[in-house]
């Protein structure tokens, strides 16, 4: 496969390795696909979460033929130029494809029904691995989904349950990298520190999205991927009942209010908002210590034909949906909230710490 | 005068009430830096050798720091004509105004038609006026906060009053500390649901644009803005408006500056209870605020207190309910739990109930809580002795006070009500 020029001439260093996807010019189309469950592991490196191969830089297992042997030949160009690169993602739901106008079964620790209402999150730092080799991607700046720095993937689409949403959405990563031949990626999740802080209200695109603000932290959702249980398919009792004896929304704090009629936060809601937490104010900024932002690593990856997915199936494979057991609905990165620790830990983050931990499972590789 | 109210308000001379017209001449203007060169309102003029003497040198040296290579978003540049006349009561001190948004009175008046605009709800059926009343001083009289769907907020409407002097916001949030941003969170939280707006910016403008009334309103407030109407304008006016809502005008006031008539001799034994080392009250509730978690031009250093006072001990364990972990929330500290903000005690007669859950229904239960050192729940799930929480402000130990004393101290306590403030027709709806 290969990535297409932002110029003509501009040739790939080398196609030699069979493994790797070139960065080149040509418009020719690299037919070496790999087979899906290619390398995923989590950062920190060679754990192969799920199961999946660690990657390589040559010969890794389930390789499809080819390679990108043939990428960039016949334009000509010079070594180091500058080539796009676009990086296809795709939203899950276990085995089907994210949509604002379904609903899904089959979630959770206890198997519940749940409908979507958000999935959108922000990417940085993406690189490109030729064996340990990283090279950075400049991203592009389209003053919509990327500001030159930071990407906003959006798969809602403003219909159905997703009525807080947005009608645009955007699948692709778009940035440019030295000419050369590489063989995986690397990215990060999140909004990167010295843009996370900055007053929304006056930052370009894609900064300034009311529903990504975090204002309590004074900074980003980096992820938001929210849904709400449907129904009392799993024990009887209703979902706000359920919420309500569980510790989050506290019975006594309910008595003391008096009316009594009073809804909390709706407790089938199953939000997961992830950020930076556990935050001060100081020297004029704000520092936050968990920062909470996934480093995602894929040794074998093709961009051409391949795909990153997120699969909001694995995320809440840990807890019980809807049916919270403390803490904010869901998981707000809370480090307290008995839901976050498995969720945290399927996109590859220690709670207690905010630090990259390996054994991810929310996120794979699949043919586009 | 009373000792123990700080060395800020202590050192005040006797000062009349300056009156305040929202248009035309002014009393005090808060005028451009000392250069004239911008209109920062970061100086105060004639009638200020008490400010220039609080806060002369620092505040001048800052106002120079920040000049440079900050954004004007403001068109008043060259000018104090839009500089706004602030009252400043002559027992408080100048408030810190953010360099990027100077206070004029357009941008008052904005943002006072916007605190009291349904329209800043997403069904608008809420403003911000509806959880903050001017005649609670601006709190809402209910334990918690309900938003415009419904949901129940975890803590109670804190008071906007002297809010320009809060050196951090809300209950227990040790980042959020301008104006400016707090507008953001009940307009566009998703947890609980405020004024419900996240996602829906540009239906917001929209509506903004289509009210006649808000054309001039923004382009007087922002002249040289193309295109006024924006998120950002919107919290600046809204920011501006909270940020001149000084309440200094109590009997207690009065008394300090001087009128011993003020106050009623209970009231005065109230006041030396209030400041003894009996009740310790003044650690965290002393100060021109009643507050130590103050901010205000002049002051050199940077501080945001936070308190446990021994509420809840879930379990002997030092647990608060989950949903109000106090600062823990943010430090994820074990030993920030419970931490709150002292909110002021301006008013506090009319702002029940109290504490951040409004848990406690009355003033004198509020008095019951300290002088147990701490409150304990018998039963339910969050049964257990807040006295002997591991977490609680070691000055919180209890005391007891005869009957007399306990209507002394109330009888201060009311004392505290600023009546002007509550009623003051500058500060009321605009739309009616």
């Amino acid at each position: 496969m290969k990535i297409f020029a932002s110029r003509p001439a501009l040739l790939a260093l080398t196609a030699s390795i069979a493994a790797a996807f070139t960065v080149a010019c040509s418009s020719d189309s690299n037919d070496g696909t790999p087979a899906a469950g290619t390398g995923g592991s989590s950062s920190g490196g060679g754990d192969g979460s799920g199961g999946q191969g660690t990657g390589g830089t040559s010969g890794s297992g389930g390789k499809g033929s080819g390679g990108a042997s043939t990428g960039g030949t016949g334009t000509g160009g010079a070594a180091g130029g500058a080539s796009t690169l676009s990086l296809h993602f795709a939203a899950k739901v276990g085995t089907k494809a994210f949509d604002c106008e379904s609903t899904y079964t089959g979630l959770g620790v206890n198997d519940c029904t749940l409908a979507p209402n958000d999935f959108r999150f922000y990417v940085h730092d993406v690189r490109l691995l030729a064996g340990s080799t990283e090279t950075p991607v400049a991203l592009d700046d389209d003053a919509k989904w990327q500001n030159g720095k930071v990407a906003l993937l959006d798969f809602e689409n403003g219909k159905g349950t997703c009525d807080n949403g947005t009608t645009d959405t955007n699948a692709v990563v778009k940035g440019s990298a030295p000419a050369g031949s590489y063989t995986g990626i690397a990215f990060r999740i999140g909004v990167p520190e010295d843009q996370n802080h900055l007053n929304p209200a006056t930052e370009a695109s894609p900064l300034n999205l009311s529903a990504l603000q975090w204002d309590w932290t004074y900074g980003h959702k980096f992820m938001k991927i929210d849904f709400t249980r449907l129904g009392m398919e799993d024990g009887g009792m209703m979902g706000r009942d359920a919420g309500m004896g569980g510790m989050g929304m506290d019975g006594g704090m309910m008595a003391m209010d008096g009316g009594g009629m009073d809804m909390p936060m709706d407790p089938n809601a199953v939000f997961f908002h992830l950020g930076s937490t556990v935050c001060t104010s100081a020297d004029g900024g704000v520092h936050c210590s968990n920062v909470n932002r996934p480093e995602l690593r894929f040794e074998t990856f093709d961009p051409a034909t391949q795909a990153v997915v997120v699969d909001y199936a694995a995320i809440v494979a840990g807890i019980s949906p809807g049916h919270d057991q403390g803490g904010m609905p869901g998981c707000m990165s809370g480090t307290d909230d008995p839901e976050c620790e498995s969720m945290l830990a399927a996109v590859g983050l220690d709670l207690s710490t905010g630090a990259p931990k390996t054994g991810q499972t929310a996120f794979s590789v699949a043919s586009q | 005068m009373a000792r123990g109210q700080g060395e800020v308000a202590g050192r005040r001379p006797v000062r009349s009430w300056l009156l305040w017209p929202l248009c035309g001449s002014v009393a005090v203007v808060l005028s451009a830096c000392n250069d004239g060169s911008d209109g920062h309102a970061g100086t105060v003029l004639p009638d200020a050798g008490r400010i220039a003497r609080d806060a002369g040198d620092s505040r001048d040296s800052g106002s120079a720091s920040r000049d440079s290579g900050a954004p004007r978003a403001d068109a008043s540049s060259g000018s104090d004509a839009g500089a706004f006349p602030w009252p400043i009561p002559p027992s408080l001190p100048v408030p810190v105004v953010p360099p990027d948004n100077p206070l004029t009175v357009a941008k008052v008046e904005l943002g006072r038609h916007l605190f009291y605009d349904t329209r800043l709800s997403l069904n608008q059926t809420q403003a911000c006026a509806t959880c903050h009343r001017q005649e609670l001083a601006f709190t809402d009289g209910r334990a918690q906060g309900l938003g415009s769907t419904g949901q129940l907020h975890p803590r109670g409407p804190m008071s906007l009053a002297n809010v320009a002097y809060a050196a951090t916001l809300t209950w227990a949030n040790p980042v959020v500390r301008e104006l400016e941003r707090q507008a953001t969170v009940p307009m566009f939280g998703e947890a609980p649901v405020e004024l419900g707006l996240s996602g829906h910016e540009d239906e917001l403008l929209a509506r903004l644009r289509a009210e006649p009334a808000y054309g001039p309103l923004f382009s007087d407030a922002f002249p040289e803005d193309a295109d006024p109407v924006s998120i950002l304008n919107v919290t600046r006016g809204l920011a501006s408006f909270e940020r001149v809502l000084l309440s200094g005008n109590s009997r207690y006031d009065r008394f300090e500056a001087g009128d011993e008539s003020a106050l009623t001799a209970s009231e005065q034994r109230g006041l030396v209870l209030f400041n003894s080392e009996k009740t310790e009250c003044n650690h965290c509730h002393g100060g021109f605020d009643f507050t130590d978690s103050v901010t205000y031009e002049g002051k050199a250093f940077d501080e945001t207190p936070f308190h446990n006072n021994g509420l809840y001990n879930l379990g002997g364990t030092g647990a608060y309910p989950a949903d109000n972990t106090g600062l823990a929330v943010f430090t994820g500290k074990k030993t920030d739990t419970g931490r709150f903000k002292a909110p002021t005690l301006r008013n506090i007669a009319v702002t029940a109930p109290y504490m951040h859950d409004g848990s406690i229904a009355t003033l004198d239960g509020v008095l019951d809580h300290y002088a147990a050192g701490g409150r304990t729940i018998d039963s339910g799930p969050n049964a257990g002795d807040g006295a002997k929480s591991p977490y609680k402000d070691p000055l919180i130990t209890g005391f007891t006070l005869s009957a007399e004393e306990r209507v002394d101290f109330l009888a201060f306590l009311g004392a505290l009500t600023d009546e002007e403030f509550l009623t003051d027709p500058r500060f009321s709806n605009p739309w009616k």
